[in-house]
């Protein structure tokens, strides 16, 4: 309902809200409200009739502003007695109200018998039924700040097997050198249908996880070399949860299916991906490898980690392809992390970086770390002479560092 | 090579971190629920809005996408009995444009405590440590009075950004007393509080995500930032 500023100075008053506030105030007391131009348009909720009449809303507007006076008086008839146990609300609630507090609904068109304990509800009040309505009703009139805030107290944990399962796995894919993907459900063949899909070109489903995986893969050409999985649901027809690990460029497939094998307690085989799949999706990278298993069937070995999870403040992304860069220098790990931090504070194009290899020498126990580079620029793709110049500065900043 | 958790992964188990100390459950359910789950037992009646094929993906055979992780509860409830509490962290869908803050697929984590006792004192208290405990102590909430067919009362919670404006985070409030009836509990006796919060918004708030998007583009740029 859209409703003018002035619509309100009429009907109250001493109205002087300007429209922000309005709209702030209406949303406070329960009339969902976004200040537009010079009005306010109400949005209408299921069980709120007095949202759909400006008389109601400013019979309630001004029985929640004590400050405003309405111009107009409005009349209005009850409904029958509903019966109110103010222990019931004081449970609901958390608070220590007495059956005279009821008498606080008056102002919002209610009657309130203390006696019989009976409050009415205006006609334009529907769906007024129960203690947790009047609850409901009283909130509005007493406000947050008087509810008194308490703790949940604290009880014995309680074991969540799946999701600690789902959990472990991630983290140990995850301490493999993989990363995890989120792909969507829908496919443009499969075996569940959707009466109205999204886009008629994906009208079911997905059967398996290796579309999305692919799309993952393509949407990433700049990685040559990438190990992904997804844990997710397909639908064959019926739903069930299922891992997917996809790798390129993989050299030693025996091993990396061992790998696989021994992470998730069941024999596991890599199966190479056709290179028509391949082409249909436009995907860069050569020796494309998938697996799939139902999660059912995983059997993990250890048990997840109590390292707490921490969330990075996120770097926005160009639109425009990235540059990467790989760096072998003479260094640990732990030292590489820190030329990766100096690095990000020299070269405002460094979105981040990240360890992919190292290595120590058997006979001399020096150890020497690869790391990969992905620079952004915002606005547009690196020129060749840009890319020379940033090579440049790298090389100097290293030789320094 | 280093290996990267999913934000989504790490803001559901963020969020799970504070309320496990408290006794919580996670429960991991399915995409595909029946319409009694999605709304006949979350209260939500026939001609509600949310119901129409614009709002929620139908399967030919009547059953449903869920369109919020509330509708993992009656099957959650049917196997056990109070005092309950409940994390349903998952996939969710709705039928709606995508743009960079709304997509077709999201995920959402809902919360659900049913007992004797738990007011909304609690529930106030649950949603500000929850919040606090993903940004810091210092931050600035307004609570609203809403409406949800599954809650009566119902809330909204509301932070203030670093710019000064106020971001609606989450809707709650205490279970609807027809869903507590829905699974055979006396609602007389028995109450509790539900919430649910969509994690997209939780890591545009927290980890500055700007674009809904990016969570399911499989983009390494965007994965990679996260360990």
């Amino acid at each position: 309902m859209k409703l003018d500023i002035k619509q309100f100075i009429g009907a109250i008053e001493n109205f002087n809200w300007n429209v922000e506030e309005l709209a702030t105030n209406l949303s406070a007391i329960g009339h969902e409200a976004d200040a537009i131009n010079e009005g306010v348009e109400v949005s209408l909720t299921a069980n709120r009739k007095d949202c759909q009449e400006f008389d109601y809303l400013i019979f309630d507007l001004c029985a929640l502003y004590p400050e405003l006076k309405p111009i107009k008086t409005i009349s209005f008839s009850h409904q029958s007695p509903i019966n109110v146990s103010i222990e019931r609300i004081n449970q609901i609630l958390g608070t220590s109200l007495s059956i005279a507090d009821l008498t606080k609904l008056e102002r919002l068109g209610f009657i309130v018998d203390t006696e019989q304990s009976t409050v009415q509800a205006p006609d334009f009040r529907t769906g007024i039924n129960t203690n947790a309505d009047i609850a409901e009703e009283i909130l509005r009139v007493v406000g947050f700040a008087n509810i008194p805030i308490s703790n949940l107290n604290e009880q014995p944990a309680v074991s969540s097997d799946r999701y600690q399962k789902l959990l472990s796995l991630k983290r140990l894919l995850v301490n493999a050198g993989m990363f995890e993907t989120v792909t969507y459900s829908f496919a443009s063949s499969g075996k569940v249908e959707l009466k109205n899909p999204h886009s008629t070109q994906e009208p079911y489903l997905r059967t398996s996880l290796l579309e999305g995986l692919l799309k993952t893969a393509a949407k990433n050409p700049f990685l040559k070399k990438l190990t992904c999985f997804e844990i997710s649901s397909i639908f064959n027809p019926e739903e069930q949860l299922v891992v997917g690990v996809l790798a390129t460029n993989l050299k030693n497939l025996e091993a990396m299916s061992q790998e696989n094998s021994e992470i998730l307690g069941t024999r596991v085989e890599f199966k190479l991906v056709e290179q028509n799949q391949l082409d249909q999706l436009n995907i860069k990278q050569n020796k494309v490898y998938f697996f799939e298993i139902p999660f059912d069937n995983v059997s993990i070995k250890a048990i997840s980690e109590d390292t707490k999870l921490e969330l990075a403040k996120f770097k926005p992304i160009s639109k425009f392809p990235p540059l990467t860069r790989d760096i072998t220098l003479p260094i640990t790990e732990p030292e590489a992390l820190t030329v990766v931090n100096n690095l990000s504070r020299q070269f405002k194009e460094l979105l981040f970086g990240e360890i992919i290899d190292s290595y120590e020498n058997p006979e001399t126990k020096k150890e020497s770390t690869t790391i990969r580079l992905f620079l952004q620029k915002m606005n547009s793709s690196f020129t060749e002479s840009e890319i020379l110049a940033i090579d440049s500065r790298m090389s100097d900043f290293l030789k320094t560092d | 090579m280093t290996g990267h958790l999913h934000p989504l992964t790490i803001v559901t188990e963020k969020i799970i971190e504070y309320f496990r100390p408290l006794g919580f459950e996670v429960v991991v359910g399915s995409d595909i629920v029946t319409t009694e789950e999605n709304f006949d037992s979350l209260n939500i009646p026939e001609n509600h809005p949310a119901r129409a094929e614009f709002d929620t993906f139908y399967l030919k055979d009547g059953r449903t996408l869920k369109a919020h992780s509330s509708a993992l509860y009656l099957e959650a409830m049917n196997d056990r009995t109070p005092p309950v509490r409940l994390l349903f962290p998952g996939r969710c869908y709705r039928n709606e444009a995508t743009d960079a803050t709304h997509n077709h697929t999201f995920y959402q984590i809902d919360a659900l405590v049913i007992d004797t006792e738990t007011n909304l004192g609690n529930l106030i208290s649950s949603l500000q440590g929850m919040i606090k405990h993903l940004v810091g102590n210092e931050v600035e909430f307004r609570l609203r009075n809403s409406y949800f067919p599954f809650t009566e009362p119902s809330i909204e919670l509301d932070m203030k950004l670093p710019g000064g404006q106020w971001l609606e985070i989450l809707g709650a409030g205490m279970v609807n007393p027809a869903v507590v009836e829905y699974y055979g509990l006396d609602p007389e006796k028995y109450q509790g509080f539900a919430f649910g919060v969509g994690l997209e918004r939780i890591l545009n708030v927290v980890s500055g995500v700007d674009d809904v998007r990016h969570n399911l583009s499989g983009d390494y740029r965007y994965i990679g930032q996260y360990k």
